[in-house]
């Protein structure tokens, strides 16, 4: 189940990630080297085995549904990097371009 | 034409719930204000924090469920949805998806004819809401409001049952209303609310198999909903009549032009990768919590119907308009057991006060339920004339001051005097000799006139019955003279 | 002021401060001068703020001053892994995508560690957003180790096994998601502990991969690791993973070393791979220990040639997730050529990021993404349920597992880079615990000829920290002794 460029730029798209084409062969030659070895977990008997998500079964707690304060609008936008009106601003999204959901 | 092809309609309906703080963090769920006021590090998604699930969205979920007769399951797992969005800070929401809270349960609709119809529901869930954009500002730029991000949702996801977008349509307002009913969402859907995606397809009627289905996102009004499946439906008839295929596609509905226009086809469809949420353990609903819940249930509005049509025996179109809303219900309820007069209180309910109220929200009246009650008292004991009445309530709807008051302080009180109607009826036919000759002629048409005199000399206050009576009575007298 | 700080033990240094020999202030000036000298060289802060730091000072002496004495480590410095939020900070992740960033919030150990009166002086280097075994993989240059610096110091809380093992502070915390505590502790020769997963407070620690993460501390002998587990432990009603369990005061039950406890050796981890002078040392140890007379066992992990794998699957699927929020919107990097939403995110996450983050980001996408499921993350899933079944039926024969910590000693810079797979390999003893959410730590346990230190770890059962640091108590005194 080698990797090819097209799972290369299909995985960088959803990863919203771009490549040089000195990057992508390297990229692929590295990932393909390193899934190989991954197939090592192929050879065991997985049948009937529990998915372990999480370290242990314990439920997760609980919050009390209580408000509390949060940052002023100053502190949520201080470390971003472009602002106007007390909003975050990226460029015009095309909607059928940018859209995923 | 159409009639050949029916519609396939499975809906995802989103539901805010109205708790006090968010899914995951503290911050409150108000509406409105000034933007990127209501997050904290959790919902901006800021590095190294971590959620923690509200209880009372859980909770919130649990009467959704027990309300549509789902299966709430002892264990679920919340689950990431990977995607990029400026209005998801995180880059990915936390949903549920192998193991969602519940599975089944149904949702009974009715149509305008009573004809009942069971929607069946595939799974109900829990997840967080997004972020708010505006792209309509700035030709550059779209700009972001966290506020509203971290809202706990509900998801309900229907069978593809639904044939029509009356029954779409049906179905929704059934939802709101069960919603509202358990007093789990605002049910303003101008506020976003409760949303919802289409999935739809079409086929041949009588054909067992489904056609490919279209996705149309993110609708958020009744109206449109109905408009949005009625283009839908017809143009992929239209392709399909054209010897063409319907491609698994993703639309949005346009609202200014009236059509669905494509946003994205299979291929660009997103590859959501979801996995088990690591940063909360496994959500764990004991039966007893469920019991719990379950005794908080108020009486939903299938119940409320049943039980309104029994206990007043008023029309089921009524009762239909009247458990609408909870409110409105038990606005009705306090007015009709006050009153004692169940098709009265009826009908003052569904055309004085739904004339002022306009819309169901009922909480802005300033007429409470029992003073109605006692107006209508007035009315059925002959106190005060039905058309007196219209006048008390609309002081009571401008003043809130109850009606008795009012009746006392305005002097509105029936004239049942027997005395004094005489007097005042005598006067009138004193006064109109000629038309009195002419009625006891044969123009008997003329009794309205007489009756209507005497009510405006008594400034409609004379007891209607006994003004009849007495008006008869007399004319009968002067037939001999 | 003419003692040698960076001799002391952290609990000598607070308990002249508690005695008023010398203040917490002059302490951390002290080890900001340190700093101030060695850093250029050995590189192991990223920051360090001596304002912010001397003003915390001050304050504990003024709290010491009014006999307000809240922990034995009191007036200590500690420096702080560059992946954990301290307010008013920057927290670069050693990422450019994180450059500028200033944290608004304290995380859950943050604020242990100042309510116990510690002296925060800086934050360490690490590999970018901890993904790395040698710590070269940082946005801010390599860290050298102090012990030799043509040497890594090992990764990725390259930075804390630095500093302290070059005197730089008494004290600091790392993290560790498959070794990244202990493998640095190893190659720098000072212990360092990965507690249970739950154990300490998650919330602040910029997640790399969540069902792994986990902080821990590292100090100059076991007895102050021990004292610092104890103030950084505890649960934390923001972390749903945070485990409500009560605390032990572990310096106190060190004495009794390995008294009454079994020790399990695993086969696999003394197999081919491991270089001959860790295979004498650690043979060695466990000579001494048949000397003392402490039961051995012999047993067997038998899933521990998959463990690399399932890390590797698991840990970047939730990292490529975890990682999806340094987008350019809210905070960060962001990208000066950008057209369109799309060129915002890909340009501000394709310059923002290293290569080894991109390329773990590009594989955990791969074994979630559809079709690909089931073949990796959903298995692994699964074979991480053997690998924890494994270490269950290993602590039913025992209550400590001892291996290697690291098959070599630290490396050359530029050994593994050409090679990330032999890069992963150096986790090869380290990625099981995690996966079972045990605790392990590393202590030294020699040198080879060349005088790089040597790590054993001890593994235990789950929220049994105790042993661990019990046994690696026994081993330091032996080691002492030696």
């Amino acid at each position: 189940m080698a990797l090819t460029y097209d799972d290369i730029d299909k995985i960088a798209r959803l990863a919203r990630l771009k490549h040089t084409p000195e990057e992508k062969r390297k990229l692929l030659s590295d990932l393909n080297k390193i899934l190989e070895y991954m197939e090592i977990i192929d050879e065991i008997d997985i049948e009937g085995i529990d998915e372990m998500s999480h370290i242990t079964h314990q439920q997760t707690p609980f919050r009390d549904d209580v408000v509390k304060t949060g940052l002023s609008q100053k502190d949520a936008l201080s470390n971003a990097p472009k602002t106007q009106d007390g909003l975050f601003v990226v460029p015009k999204i095309i909607e059928n371009q940018d859209s995923t959901e | 034409m159409l009639s050949e092809y029916e519609a396939v309609i499975g809906l995802e309906v989103h539901i805010q719930l109205k708790t006090d703080s968010k899914i995951f963090c503290g911050c409150s769920t108000a509406f409105g204000g000034e933007p990127n006021i209501r997050v904290c590090p959790v919902c901006l998604g800021m590095p190294g924090v971590l959620p923690k699930i509200n209880k009372r969205a859980v909770e919130f979920t649990i009467k959704m469920v027990l309300a549509t007769a789902g299966t709430v399951h002892q264990e679920s797992i919340f689950a990431r949805k990977n995607y990029f969005y400026p209005d998801l800070p995180k880059g990915y929401q936390i949903s549920q998806y192998e193991f969602p809270i519940a599975t089944g349960g149904a949702v009974i609709i009715k149509n305008k004819d009573g004809e009942q119809k069971r929607i069946r529901l595939s799974r109900i869930h829990l997840e967080e809401e997004a972020g708010k954009l505006f792209h309509d500002t700035d030709d550059r730029c779209s700009y972001i409001d966290l506020n509203r991000c971290g809202i706990p949702l509900v998801e309900i996801v229907t069978e593809p049952d639904l044939r029509s977008s009356e029954e779409a349509y049906l179905f929704l307002s059934k939802i709101k209303q069960i919603a509202e009913y358990l007093d789990i969402c605002t049910g303003n859907m101008e506020e976003g609310a409760i949303r919802c995606d289409i999935n739809i397809s079409v086929k041949s009627k009588g054909d067992k198999n489904y056609g490919t289905r279209r996705e149309i996102k993110n609708m958020n009004s009744l109206k449109f909903i109905k408009r949005a499946i009625d283009y839908e439906r017809d143009s992929q008839i239209q392709i399909i009549k054209s010897g063409g295929n319907i491609s698994q596609e993703t639309m949005l509905w346009d609202e200014k032009v009236g059509v669905t226009k494509l946003m994205r086809t299979k291929e660009e469809s997103e590859d959501y990768r979801y996995f088990p949420e690591p940063d909360l353990m496994r959500l764990e609903i004991t039966p007893e919590w469920i019991e719990r819940v379950r005794k908080t249930l108020p009486e939903l509005p299938d119940e409320k119907y049943r039980r309104f049509i029994r206990q007043y025996g008023i029309p089921a179109y009524d009762v239909g308009v009247l458990t609408s809303s909870r409110n409105l219900a038990d606005y009705f309820e306090v007015v009709a057991l006050v009153s004692k007069q169940p098709k009265l209180a009826s009908n003052w309910v569904m055309v004085e006060l739904m004339r002022e109220i306009k819309e169901t929200d009922i909480s802005r009246i300033k007429v409470r339920p029992e003073n109605l009650g006692t107006l209508i008292t007035m009315i059925a004991m002959g106190k005060i004339s039905s058309r007196s009445a219209k006048d008390v309530f609309a002081e009571m709807v401008r003043t809130g001051r109850n009606a008795e008051e009012i009746v006392k302080a305005e002097g509105l009180k029936q004239i049942s005097d027997k005395a004094k109607i005489e007097k005042v009826v005598k006067l009138v036919l004193d006064n109109n000799r000629v038309s009195v000759r002419k009625y006891l002629r044969g123009k008997e048409g003329l009794f309205g006139f007489f009756f209507g005199q005497v009510m405006r000399e008594t400034n409609g206050r004379a007891e209607p019955g006994l003004v009849n009576k007495i008006l008869m009575d007399e004319l009968n007298k002067r037939r001999g003279q | 002021m003419d003692s040698d700080f960076e001799k002391l033990k952290a609990r000598e240094i607070a308990a002249k401060i508690h005695s008023r020999v010398i203040s917490s202030v002059e302490v951390t000036k002290y080890f900001l001068d340190r700093i101030e000298s060695l850093n250029p060289e050995i590189n192991a802060f990223i920051s360090f703020d001596h304002e912010f730091a001397l003003s915390q000072a001050k304050r504990i002496d003024n709290r010491i001053g009014s006999n307000d004495i809240t922990s034995p480590l009191m007036g200590v410095p500690v420096a702080i892994k560059d992946n954990i939020q301290v307010s008013g900070l920057p927290t670069t992740c050693a990422s450019r995508i994180l450059s500028g960033y200033k944290a608004v919030f304290d995380a859950g150990l943050v604020e242990k560690i100042k309510r116990a009166g510690l002296v925060i002086i800086g934050k360490t280097n690490l590999d970018e957003f901890a993904m790395g075994s040698s710590n070269e993989y940082s946005y801010y240059g390599p860290v050298k180790n102090p012990i030799d610096n043509t040497k890594v110091s090992g990764g990725s809380s390259g930075g804390s096994a630095a500093a302290v093992a070059g005197g730089m502070v008494p004290l600091a915390i790392g993290s560790d998601t498959g070794g990244s505590v202990r493998l640095p502790a190893a190659f720098c020769g000072v212990p360092a502990i990965r507690p249970s997963y739950g154990r300490i407070s998650r919330y602040g620690l910029v997640a790399f991969a969540s069902s792994l993460d986990q902080i821990g501390p590292f100090a100059l002998d076991v007895t102050d690791l021990a004292m610092l587990l104890s103030i950084v432990s505890g649960y934390d009603y923001r972390d749903s993973t945070s485990i409500n369990v009560p605390i032990p005061d572990y310096a106190s039950i060190l004495k009794s070393g390995l008294n009454g406890l079994r020790v399990g050796i695993p086969k696999e981890y003394f197999g081919d791979g491991i270089e001959q002078t860790v295979r004498l040392a650690v043979n060695d140890v466990i000579r001494h220990l048949k000397n003392d007379n402490v039961e051995l066992v012999d047993i067997s992990l038998p899933t521990t040639k998959y463990s690399v794998a399932v890390y590797y699957v698991i840990a970047n699927a939730e990292a490529s997730s975890n990682l999806a929020r340094y987008d350019g919107v809210r905070y960060g990097y962001r990208s000066d050529s950008i057209e369109s939403l799309f060129d915002l995110y890909c340009n501000s996450r394709s310059e923002g990021f290293g290569q080894e983050v991109k390329r773990r980001i590009m594989l955990g996408t791969y074994v979630l993404s559809a079709g690909y499921y089931d073949a990796y993350y959903r298995r692994a899933m699964k074979v991480r349920t053997l690998i924890r079944d494994d270490f269950n039926r290993a602590f039913e024969k025992c209550e400590l597992i001892l291996s290697p910590t690291s098959p070599s000693v630290a490396f050359d810079f530029g050994e593994r880079l050409v090679d990330p797979l032999k890069m992963y390999l150096s986790d090869i003893y380290t990625v099981a615990s995690p996966l079972a959410g045990i605790p392990a730590m590393s202590v030294p346990c020699g040198k080879d000829p060349s005088g790089l230190p040597i790590g054993l770890q001890l593994i235990g059962k789950r929220f049994d920290e105790e042993s661990v640091l019990q046994g690696a108590y026994h081993i330091e005194r032996m080691m002492d002794v030696v």
